[in-house]
């Protein structure tokens, strides 16, 4: 029984290991996937809540335009990693253009309207503060998916070494 | 609506929208990269929508 067991385990250890490591593309494409049902979830919620009387028009109105804002910076973003999955390359000037549009087009103005929300709630419940902390983790987990120290490392060991062609279809798809 | 429901409400509407995202990231792990950009494209129009929507409320009378 005991050696069973244990061959069950060293099994499902090496199953474990043998999952590759997500590629670049597919992190985006995830990236995107959650983003853009995040943003729908937001405004449906924001309607909620100006239905409620939760906030007042003002509110909303700055909600919207952010909302407007990220939509917008998520299309690229989607756009661009398709582009990335059809070409199926990956290079650094695409990370970093993923990297920035995330940054400043889609994280930044959720974290503007999480603020609103905490703003309004400020003395509220530990546990609505509690929630609003945990899905700004959640939005700041997803944006650090690309994230960019891999890449600046790797673009000066491939200036560096003479084998750059093969170091550089090695990181694409590390 | 008395404060203690309003945040009653609040926290009910955020944790909906985190059980959301924990469902999606679990399907995501099943699905291809094509997949998941058919849907992401399809969750910006419905984000679209709604956000139009929430645009709109409250300037009906204008």
């Amino acid at each position: 029984m005991k050696k069973i067991i244990l061959c069950l385990v060293v099994i499902c250890s090496l199953l474990l290991m043998a999952c590759p490591k997500e590629d670049v593309v597919r992190k985006a494409a995830k990236a995107s996937y959650s983003l853009s049902g995040l943003t729908a979830d937001v405004a449906v919620a924001a309607q909620k809540a100006y239905h409620d009387g939760l906030i007042d028009v003002h509110s909303k109105d700055r909600i919207a335009v952010w909302l407007k804002q990220i939509s917008k910076g998520g299309k690229q973003f989607t756009a661009l990693t398709e582009a990335a999955h059809k070409s199926q390359v990956a290079d650094a000037g695409t990370i970093n253009s993923l990297n920035l549009i995330l940054s400043t087009e889609i994280t930044a103005p959720f974290l503007e309207i999480l603020q609103e929300l905490k703003i309004l709630s400020k003395d509220a419940s530990d546990f609505l503060q509690t929630a609003i902390a945990a899905l700004r983790s959640a939005i700041l987990v997803i944006s650090s998916a690309l994230s960019t120290t891999k890449v600046i490392a790797s673009n000066r060991f491939i200036k560096n070494n003479r084998f750059a062609g093969v170091v550089e279809m090695r990181f694409i798809y590390a | 609506m008395p404060e203690k429901n309003k945040i009653a409400t609040l926290a009910e509407i955020t944790t909906d929208i985190l059980l959301a995202e924990i469902g999606r990231r679990a399907k995501a792990r099943m699905m291809t990269v094509e997949q998941l950009l058919d849907e992401s494209d399809a969750n910006w129009k419905r984000a679209d929508d709604e956000i139009e929507k929430l645009s709109k409320l409250g300037h009906e009378e204008k």
